[in-house]
């Protein structure tokens, strides 16, 4: 069998095991709704009626198929909480996430990556123990404490007061600026704390290899060294650390960043889903973000061949 | 002739428990156009000297003496990128495997020092990349491909081609051939001594493969625990080695004859490298060993002849010649 | 010069370790004391709002007037135990998951816990905590037993590839050519091996479950019937505006001893095992 035929395969049976995890968990151990729809005092025949309308009746494996037919044609219901259908309030949330989220994740990324450069620049002298230890440390720290220093810093009348501490009213560059750059600066700390010492260690030891000693050797200045002899070479471990987090911090880290500081986007929808145990909307949230879990580990096998010669995808590996 | 390379009284020692001393008072000189050989066991600090020359000791080593490269003073601590008095030495390496970068096409990491280090257009590289390619004897096509692709033969070759690229008046071969296969091997020593005359360049050639050198060097220096023990041109190392290493060295290469097969010699015992002896280092293996020779070091004499250079009290006596 | 290298060496490489037993040590002794001093009740309630620091509240006291300082002192404990135990079970879990798949790599055993392996790591934790809140209604461990059934994986990962490494080693394999049962190898021969690895996954976990409870009580989904950081600093947002700052202090302070103490042992764990400096 080919590679990628099995690797498609693979994804398919991570697919179908996340479904089957979320109907169960949502869906068949999930709130029951026929007591919410037939109001007050219904007699048996009415909730019986509801029930069948429902599906509730038919056998566990026929409820788990209807599922999946409805989420693969992203029939994914309405909200309980307020009718809306699911999918439009993600369409409306969603672009709302990424602008809060997307361009602190990928600064700070980039960011972690240029310190631990300079780490692994100056191995085991200052600068190197320096932002090791700092990051040390700052792994110690709670995302939690991070926003809410902040935000006290910087949005309330203690601090400097300089950016309103809840809310979303973006229409502009001007207005994101206004918004989201409290969020992006909380998102930005934490990302370069959390993943310098990795980065660090990745090019460590690509620095300790002989095409490094040969690049020296053949005049290589610092920049050169760094930027097009180690880095190509930690590209993959590099971008698998960046497209596996993608989906953590766009459901988890929205959750936190969102409700805490009022902005209306997936993680906003989710928290109050959460409450209202609304649970149409927090089924698709769940498994729309282990699809893109799955999507992206099967892209990545795509992609790395194109960024290391030596993988093969044609060749069969054992 | 004045030397290109002209090492002064070197001596470098690793940073660390113990503090051994890899390279001790050593002195060299290559002329220009020249093959130098740097002979002895692993261990014996041939890879430190080759460093050193690049300005690239590993940091915190401790050292002594200078090395001066075209009148420029060589700083061992060179930083990356700097020009420095490394820029007239090219090196290749013992793995040419792991010497290439892995995810970067052959043709490219060439390109990037033909770019660093000649005046050449943008639109010449093309043309002088495959020069260089042919020069090395390898295809066109070659440019293309990734390290992974070619065999440890074509890698070396690939590291021939970013030594002549570089334009340097200096190549020093850290053990070449040692990750090479047989017959590989002898294709690339020649590729190397043709080179060498053609492109006339001086050549630090490192092994500790006498045969090896034999093909390709001049004069050659036998190393025997970070000091020179001989150092003779090639011819009257190998038919008159005057030091008992040196002949202990030669009696270990086989030889294949088939009318008088012979025993291999081997040199008694292993190199001690624990411990700083005060008399000669290899007193304790020698059969020549007198009493006084673990007392006192012999310095490095050259005795009535004048260009065979040796560290020994009582040396192999020279042939005598039949009439 | 030798000497006084040596001493400088020995001094950046324990240093840091040294100072997280320190910490950690200090942060268990004053757990230890009070709980021989007991401070005042945690849940009792004064007319004494937003006290400040003395005698009676060595912390101040909140906004219902309780005493910070017992309360902090529960939290504490209560991360602690959640720390352990989620630990101790997803440890466990991941370990023997582990170790099972890592012995039958390649084979049916090991595709299915790879399988399962890759399902839970592609569901988001904190809607899984939730759901599964949601689903067990009246269990009042379900964020525990949440975090157990997502924490495992990695080190199921860590360990089978730990195994995968050693099963080829000559000392295995003349074990297994003795004659040993594959349990025997297993727990005799290999799973001391892969202590190291071990040692710094659990302490991972302890920290992922304690920074992920704080999370999780902060915003309500915790265990209500216990008090905890979490809830502490969810009471401080709207305390911190107003000029309140004992609650957050007390609660992010201790939050930070406890994960740093541990952050910085395990650290060097993780460098000794691995000079390279391995993955934080």
């Amino acid at each position: 069998m080919p590679i990628y035929l099995r690797k498609t395969l693979h994804s398919l049976s991570l697919l179908l095991g996340v479904t089957f995890i979320s109907f169960l968990l949502m869906v068949y151990f999930g709130p029951d709704r026929s007591y919410a729809i037939a109001g007050k005092n219904p007699d048996t025949a009415q909730l019986e009626e509801i029930r069948q309308q429902l599906g509730y009746d038919q056998p566990f494996l026929n409820r788990y198929f209807t599922y999946i037919k409805d989420l693969a044609s992203l029939n994914l219901g309405q909200s309980e909480s307020n009718g809306k259908p699911v999918s439009q309030l993600l369409a409306e949330t969603i672009p709302v996430s990424l602008m809060v989220l997307l361009p602190g994740f990928l600064v700070g990324n980039l960011l972690a990556l240029l310190l631990a450069m300079v780490a692994a620049w100056y191995r085991h002298s200052w600068p190197d123990r320096l932002l090791t230890n700092l990051s040390l440390a700052g792994v110690s720290v709670s995302f939690l404490i991070i926003i809410i220093l902040l935000s006290t810093w910087l949005c309330t009348p203690q601090g400097l007061n300089l950016f309103p501490s809840r809310g979303w009213r973006v229409d502009s560059l001007a207005s994101w600026f206004t918004y989201a750059t409290v969020p992006s600066l909380a998102l930005i700390i934490v990302t370069v704390f959390f993943n310098l010492r990795f980065y660090r260690a990745l090019l460590l030891d690509e620095m300790q290899q002989d095409y490094i000693r040969t690049a020296r050797a053949y005049g290589a200045g610092p920049f050169s060294i760094m930027f097009k002899e180690a880095l190509p070479n930690t590209l993959i471990p590099f971008l698998t650390r960046l497209l596996f987090s993608l989906p953590a911090i766009l459901v988890s880290g929205s959750l936190l960043l969102e409700s805490y500081f009022g902005i209306p986007g997936v993680g906003k929808v989710s928290f109050d889903a959460i409450f209202n145990a609304d649970q149409p909307v927090l089924n698709a949230i769940v498994s729309l973000s282990a699809i893109l879990v799955i999507v992206i580990a099967w892209l990545a096998d795509f992609i790395y061949p194109y960024l290391d010669p030596r993988i093969n995808l044609q060749a069969e590996t054992p | 002739m004045n030397p290109i390379v002209s090492i002064r009284n070197l001596s470098i020692s690793y940073p660390g428990a113990g503090a051994r001393s890899a390279v001790k008072h050593i002195n060299m000189d290559i002329l220009p156009g020249q093959a130098v050989g740097l002979v002895g066991e692993s261990g014996c600090g041939k890879t430190t000297l080759a460093l050193a020359l690049m300005g690239m000791l590993p940091p915190g080593c401790d050292h002594r003496g200078e090395i001066i490269i075209s009148g420029q003073k060589v700083d061992f601590y060179q930083r990356p990128g700097q020009p420095s008095a490394r820029d007239h030495c090219a090196m290749i390496f013992q793995n040419p495997q792991t010497s290439l970068n892995p995810v970067i096409s052959i043709g490219t990491q060439i390109n990037r020092i033909i770019q660093r280090y000649s005046r050449l257009k943008k639109s010449a590289i093309p043309d002088r990349l495959a020069e260089l390619l042919m020069l090395v004897g390898l295809p066109d096509h070659c440019g293309k491909l990734y390290p992974h692709e070619l065999s440890g033969g074509m890698q070396q070759r690939v590291l021939l081609a970013m030594a002549l690229a570089r334009e340097a008046s200096i190549l020093i071969a850290d053990e070449p051939t040692t990750a090479l296969d047989a017959g590989t091997r002898l294709q690339i020593l020649n590729l190397l001594k043709q080179l060498q005359e053609k492109q006339n360049l001086s050549l630090l050639l490192i092994s500790h493969d006498l045969s090896a050198i034999a093909r390709v060097c001049q004069q050659v220096a036998i190393v025997y625990q970070g000091r020179i023990v001989e150092q003779a041109p090639q011819k009257l190392i190998y038919t008159q080695p005057r030091h008992p290493y040196s002949a202990g060295l030669l009696a270990a290469i086989p030889k294949i004859h088939p009318k008088r097969p012979r025993k291999l010699q081997t040199l008694l015992g292993e190199a001690n490298h624990a411990t700083e002896q005060s008399g000669c280092g290899f007193a304790s293996r020698c059969p020549r060993r007198e009493a006084y020779c673990e007392q006192q070091l012999p310095p490095l004499n050259a005795t009535l002849e004048k260009n065979q250079h040796f560290a020994c009290f009582n040396p192999r006596p020279l042939p005598t010649v039949r009439k | 010069m030798t000497a006084s290298l040596k001493s400088a060496k020995f001094s950046s490489r324990y240093k840091l370790p040294a100072l997280g037993t320190l910490i950690f040590i200090g942060f268990i002794g004053i757990l230890l004391t009070l709980a021989v001093y007991p401070l005042a009740e945690w849940q009792t309630i004064s007319p004494d709002r937003f006290a400040g620091i003395s005698l009676e509240h060595p912390l101040g006291t909140n906004a219902l007037g309780q005493d910070i300082a017992s309360r902090a002192e529960k939290a504490s404990w209560h991360s602690l135990r959640i720390g352990f135990l989620v630990a101790l079970c997803a440890g466990l879990l991941g370990v023997s998951l582990g170790l099972l798949s890592g012995w039958y790599a390649g084979r049916w055993p090991d595709t299915v816990i790879l399988w399962l392996t890759g399902v839970m790591e592609a569901i988001p934790f904190y809607l899984f905590v939730a759901a599964l809140a949601y689903a067990l209604r009246q269990f009042n461990w379900s964020m525990e037993l949440a975090m157990v059934i997502t924490f495992w994986t990695t080190m199921a990962r860590l360990i089978r590839a730990e195994v995968i490494r050693l099963k080829q080693r000559d000392f295995i394999l003349s074990a297994r050519a003795i004659g040993l049962s594959p349990g025997r190898t297993l727990t005799a021969h290999i799973l001391p091996n892969t202590l190291p690895v071990l040692l710094v996954q659990l302490s991972m976990i302890f920290i992922a479950a304690i920074k992920a409870e704080v999370i999780l009580s902060f915003l309500g989904l915790g265990n209500n019937s216990n008090i905890s950081w979490g809830q502490m600093i969810s009471e401080s947002t709207h305390e911190v505006i107003s000029g309140h700052y004992m609650n957050f202090v007390s609660a992010s302070i201790l939050l930070f001893m406890l994960i740093y103490s541990i952050s910085l042992i395990t650290d060097s764990l993780q460098t000794r095992s691995d000079p390279r400096q391995g993955i934080a």
